[in-house]
């Protein structure tokens, strides 16, 4: 099911619904990369550093790995996470787009200066996300377009 | 002839005529003058008739007459034989036997006139005066003589003045000094007498004090030179020089010669007694003038003084004066009051005896002076300068501005600013509670927006799931043939997919009821006034547990509650932070631990402090701050339910009471939970 050229799309999202709307989102927009959820930040990051599994999966180098992050999750929130994955040599490379409820313009400057890549509002437009991932370059290799696209 | 030489004579003639005819006249009235061919002419003077005539030690004439002869005689180019004579009648008999040419000064009376030739100029003119006894005073001038013994010089002016006047009783004297005598005797009751000849006589003999002169001269005596009564040369030409002579200043120096200078009025004995009393009437005057001068200086200085103390004295500031005091080596080691306003004693509820003078240690019963530093730069520097300050055994707040008058001297002028200071506490603990309530205001906004969007974006999202699923069995049951057709159409997928997204929305919703209850209860809150009163919180606290009995069972709760003080504060908000507090200890309790709570509370300075302990699960230093904060939950742990909000009700509680609210913790190891609130009511 999954090859090392794919992206592993990894989302941290403490509301179930929001995840779930995302998830269908992000089908409806044609993508069909794999998805795990982890509903707060410290499980993200016990799946990087404390080798946790989720979906069955483990952390894996040599696969290429997309993060959508929540900003407000309790315990450890999205901001936390994201600074500790870009002040992390070997996980900066990732790249992460936040998502949010609102767009305060001081939240999305405190995540622009702590390395995020882009930043959405939740919930997730098709138009913004593909938006999003041709800036990152990452467009081709997620995004596959719907065969029955435009037939309905 | 010629006219020329006549001419010559002519004028000659009437040149020399006044001179030829005086030459003649002269001649004529001369029978034969002796002393034209001696140029030596014979005086008869008197032997003793001070100070006109006098012997001198060697039995030659002298005085004021001879002197003024002597005087001419030279200027005349003669030489002066004497002949002296007892009296006044041997004198003029000497004249008109020719044995004599002249006699220089003899009183000029009418039968002198007469017989003799006269000189037109006087050698003196002195008055003839009355003199009586100093004791005497029934004697006031000449009328008064009549009947009474008179003394005269025999033949003297004033004998013949008299001789014939009726009811005088004149007693003849043959010389000055019987007749003094006579007076002085009480022999005579007057002596009539030249004035300044017996002046002379009374100064020499120091008999000043105990005779005097008594009314008008009896008469005025002039004395000239007598001469033949057929010579008229002599006559002529020494009544011209006599002329010059009185006028000269030689006359002058002469005749004081011999008449002396009249006593000086100004003696040393006087002049130092005039000056003494100049110097006291000066004295006087100074003294007066000063005193008024001073007085009125002083007057118009008591009442700038008076002014100003009242001024100072009414002045709500409190003013007093300082002065450095320094110890042996000059370093300065404490300050004195000199001078202190009525406002100054009052606040201190201070005497001026237990002030005035007193070094501040003392006054203010310090070990160091107050403010010492300050005021000795001040002092030292004269740099005014100013302070507040809070004076703790009256509980008030002061401003002090101090300067220096002159150095090592300075004056404090304290404002009591306790109630701006109170003022200025109250504004700002307005605006730090406005503060804190329009940032609760805009934190509520924000976190209501951020966390009242999530459901709703959930009830968005799967509402237009819904209504996708359900155009897509629309679609099917248009299109679709058969039931079977249809059936196999729509499938399990679309029921799965419909009902969890009611699921989603039901939740969701109740979650934004949750939200909205939890903002009602807030809104509530910030409504409330609280209604202060003295709280005994062993009692409620008792309370409490009560009501939680049967939570506090169920999770068999320890809870040790310590002997606590009292506070003043609002009962059942009170209550309500106590049970908001218990129910989070339980609601964080740590799953195989029993939970052990320990209430305790102690009064620290201007607090009262609680303290709820907990050994739950405790906090991470990440979230510590985040706690207070509406609508956040530690953990997403739905086993735990909740609104988000108790904390955020218990600060906002507290912070109702002025108080403070702050928690100590650390993950793993459980919490303290600490409420201050003021121990004074505000």
């Amino acid at each position: 099911m999954t090859n090392a050229n794919e992206i592993i799309i990894l989302m941290a999202e403490d509301d179930e619904g929001h995840a779930e709307l995302i998830k269908m989102n992000l089908y409806d927009s044609g993508i069909r990369n794999q998805i795990i959820r982890f509903s707060n930040g410290s499980e993200l990051l016990d799946f990087f550093y404390n080798n946790r599994a989720a979906d069955g999966q483990n952390f894996d180098k040599s696969f290429s790995y997309l993060i959508l992050l929540d900003i407000n999750m309790p315990e450890i929130d999205g901001i936390e996470v994201l600074k500790k994955l870009k002040s992390d040599a070997n996980l900066k490379k990732i790249p992460i787009i936040m998502l949010t409820t609102t767009d305060d313009h001081f939240e999305i400057k405190r995540c622009y200066e702590l390395g995020c890549n882009c930043y959405v509002t939740k919930p997730v437009e098709f138009q913004k996300l593909t938006e999003t991932l041709q800036r990152l370059g990452l467009f081709i290799l997620v995004v596959k377009i719907p065969e029955n696209n435009g037939n309905h | 002839m010629n006219l020329k030489k006549i001419l010559f004579i002519i004028i000659f003639i009437f040149c020399y005529y006044p001179i030829f005819a005086a030459e003649k006249n002269i001649d004529d009235t001369n029978i034969i003058p002796s002393y034209k061919k001696t140029k030596e002419l014979r005086a008869v003077v008197l032997a003793d008739f001070p100070p006109l005539y006098i012997l001198d030690q060697n039995r030659k004439p002298a005085g004021l007459a001879i002197d003024i002869l002597e005087y001419i005689a030279k200027n005349l180019g003669y030489k002066i034989k004497y002949k002296v004579v007892e009296n006044w009648d041997e004198m003029l008999k000497s004249l008109e036997a020719n044995e004599a040419d002249l006699a220089p000064g003899v009183g000029i009376t009418a039968d002198r006139l007469a017989n003799f030739k006269v000189s037109e100029t006087f050698v003196e003119v002195v008055p003839v005066s009355c003199f009586v006894r100093a004791s005497n005073y029934d004697i006031h001038g000449i009328p008064d003589l009549v009947n009474r013994r008179t003394g005269v010089i025999e033949n003297g002016g004033a004998y013949n003045e008299m001789k014939n006047w009726e009811n005088y009783n004149l007693i003849t004297f043959k010389n000055i000094d019987s007749a003094l005598f006579a007076l002085l005797a009480g022999q005579i009751d007057a002596f009539v007498f030249p004035e300044p000849v017996l002046l002379k006589k009374i100064r020499e003999v120091k008999l000043e004090n105990r005779i005097k002169i008594v009314g008008k001269p009896l008469m005025e005596l002039k004395r000239g030179y007598v001469f033949n009564k057929n010579d008229d040369y002599l006559h002529k030409i020494f009544d011209e020089e006599l002329k010059k002579v009185v006028n000269s200043e030689f006359y002058h120096n002469i005749y004081l010669k011999w008449y002396g200078e009249p006593p000086e009025f100004w003696n040393v004995k006087k002049v130092v007694i005039t000056c003494v009393i100049i110097i006291i009437v000066i004295v006087i005057v100074l003294f007066v003038w000063k005193y008024k001068t001073t007085r009125k200086l002083y007057l118009a200085l008591k009442n700038t003084e008076k002014q100003y103390y009242e001024l100072v004295n009414n002045m709500t500031e409190i003013v007093a004066q300082h002065k450095l005091v320094f110890d042996n080596n000059g370093a300065a080691i404490d300050y004195e009051i000199i001078d202190a306003n009525l406002a100054f004693y009052k606040t201190l509820n201070l005497t001026p005896e237990n002030v005035i003078g007193r070094r501040a240690t003392e006054v203010y019963k310090t070990a160091e002076p107050p403010f010492f530093d300050i005021y000795k730069e001040v002092a030292l520097t004269g740099k005014a300068t100013n302070f507040e300050i809070y004076y703790e055994p009256i509980e008030k707040y002061f401003l002090i501005s101090t300067f220096s008058p002159k150095k090592n001297y300075f004056v404090t002028v304290t404002t009591d600013i306790t109630l701006a200071k109170k003022n200025e506490k109250l504004l700002n603990d307005l605006v730090e509670q406005l503060q804190n309530k329009t940032e609760e205001m805009e934190n509520i906004l924000y976190i209501s927006s951020h966390d009242l969007r999530s459901p709703l974006l959930n009830i968005q999202g799967f509402t237009d799931r819904i209504s996708k699923k359900i155009n897509e069995i629309f679609a099917v049951l248009d299109s679709a043939e058969t039931l079977d057709d249809l059936k196999n159409k729509i499938t399990d997928e679309h029921k799965k997919q419909i009902n969890s997204s009611f699921n989603f929305i039901q939740i969701s919703a109740k979650k934004m009821d949750v939200l909205i209850s939890g903002l009602l209860k807030l809104s509530r809150l910030g409504r409330l006034i609280p209604q202060m009163n003295n709280i005994d919180m062993n009692a409620l606290l008792e309370e409490i547990i009560k009501n939680l009995a049967i939570k506090i069972q169920e999770y068999n709760v320890k809870i040790k509650i310590e002997d606590l003080p009292n506070c003043i504060g609002d009962r059942n908000l009170l209550n309500q932070v106590f049970t908001n507090l218990i129910d989070n200890a339980i609601k964080y309790r740590k799953m195989d631990t029993q939970l052990v709570l320990n209430i305790s509370g102690k009064i620290e300075n201007e607090y009262i402090v609680y303290c709820v302990k907990d050994n739950g699960i405790g906090i991470s230093k990440n979230n510590i701050e985040k706690i207070w904060k509406l609508f956040y939950r530690i953990t997403d742990n739905n086993d735990i339910d909740g609104e988000g909000i108790g904390l955020t009700i218990v600060k906002n509680i507290i912070q109702k009471h002025s108080g403070k609210v702050w928690v100590k913790s650390e993950y793993g190891n459980g919490s303290e939970f600490y409420i201050a609130l003021p121990k004074l009511k505000k």
